[in-house]
């Protein structure tokens, strides 16, 4: 016999050791108590999942939830646009230059002869904000208080006087 | 349990049958189910352990194993044999835990069945040749052929394990493993050319 048929014939011998005679049945009733418990967990798992997705169909319905998804998204969109607009607007450096460099829209005119448009000064040097607002007749309807002997005092009613007093007199838009 | 004296034969001609119980599990008879773990159990049980060497692992992954099996079993379409579909799971996942495991793991080993007394080659080696006495009992072989097939690489344990312990020819172990034969051969070459090395007081 050679060394090879004696070696494996050696090896062989690592058949005897067996788990048992008992082992297989052992074996089979805890296959099927592992069986049972994956069953348990598995259905466990389904029916929590299925009462989940039946709460939320319950509370919302797909078309109500869609619609609001969607008009959450057309709400965006149109945020999103708008503020690229008005950055696109404040970032114009040309319209400023031709802002600052442009000459009084306003003819000079006496201030009481303004009757359409008010100007208002944001910042000094930097520029002028025009804004149009239309006036009342106030200062078409002025009405001189005379305070008796002294002429130089003339009183002005309050119906005459400016909106506000941040407006300033037309001749010091010539400056 | 049987005990294993002689080389384990394949279920090659047990493969209608396998087909017979692989169906009705099919179908939903968890019976046809338990019958094909009563059968391969043994078998597998005997690959596990001495690729593992540890009874409690052993135990453990054939659970694993026949779990997968069952979850799988609807996918099986019978284009190889129940047998060596389930080998190639049982490999695989051993193959897996051993590498997970690492080198350094406890032995855990069988009790030997009463019969090797009586195994000529167990006999051969335990009594006196013409020049020297040799005492060699149970336990100190069994530890000898456990660390030597413990040295080896899971690759060449694996097929050693199939080839000379549980009796599987070259091409069924290349179906099982997914090699050529070729391979295999060359794989069980070098590992009995090591065995050889590490058991040659015995083997002289």
């Amino acid at each position: 016999m050679s060394e090879f048929d004696k070696l494996q014939r050696l090896i062989q011998l690592k058949r005897y050791e067996t788990p048992g005679e008992d082992f297989v049945e052992d074996f089979l009733t805890r296959f099927h108590q592992r069986q049972r418990a994956e069953l348990l967990r598995q259905s466990a798992r389904s029916l929590l999942w299925e009462r989940v997705t039946t709460y939320w169909e319950n509370l919302v319905s797909p078309k109500w939830t869609a619609a609001a998804v969607t008009a959450c998204v057309a709400v965006v969109a149109a945020w999103g646009t708008m503020q690229f607009t008005n950055s696109g607007n404040l970032g114009n450096g040309f319209a400023n230059e031709m802002l600052a460099s442009a000459e009084p829209i306003l003819p000079s005119q006496p201030a009481l002869a303004v009757e359409s448009e008010l100007i208002r000064e944001v910042e000094q040097g930097r520029q002028l904000e025009i804004e149009g607002i239309l006036l009342s007749r106030h200062f078409e309807s002025e009405e001189v208080q005379s305070f008796g002997d002294n002429d130089s005092i003339v009183g002005v009613t309050s119906a005459a006087m400016p909106i506000s007093a941040e407006l300033l007199p037309l001749n010091s838009f010539n400056r | 349990m049987e005990t294993a004296i002689a080389p384990e034969s394949t279920p090659s001609t047990s493969s209608g049958e396998d087909r017979i119980l692989v169906e009705r599990a099919q179908a939903g008879d968890t019976r046809a189910f338990d019958d094909l773990v009563r059968k391969y159990t043994p078998k597998l049980y005997g690959l596990v352990y001495n690729m593992t060497s540890n009874r409690d692992d052993t135990a453990d992954l054939l659970q694993e194993i026949f779990a997968k099996a069952y979850r799988a079993l609807k996918r099986f379409q019978g284009k190889s044999s129940f047998y060596t579909w389930i080998y190639s799971i049982s490999v695989n996942m051993t193959l897996n835990f051993l590498k997970k495991r690492g080198r350094y793991s406890k032995v855990s080993m069988d009790d030997v069945d009463s019969g090797i007394l009586n195994d000529p080659t167990f006999i051969e080696i335990t009594t006196a040749n013409r020049d020297t006495v040799r005492e060699v009992n149970i336990n100190e072989l069994q530890k000898r052929l456990n660390d030597a097939l413990m040295k080896l690489s899971e690759d060449h344990r694996t097929v050693v394990t199939m080839y000379d312990i549980q009796g599987l020819q070259h091409n069924e172990i290349a179906k099982i493993l997914g090699v050529s034969e070729g391979t295999v051969r060359s794989r069980l070459f070098y590992a009995h050319r090591l065995l050889q090395s590490y058991l040659e007081d015995l083997v002289k």
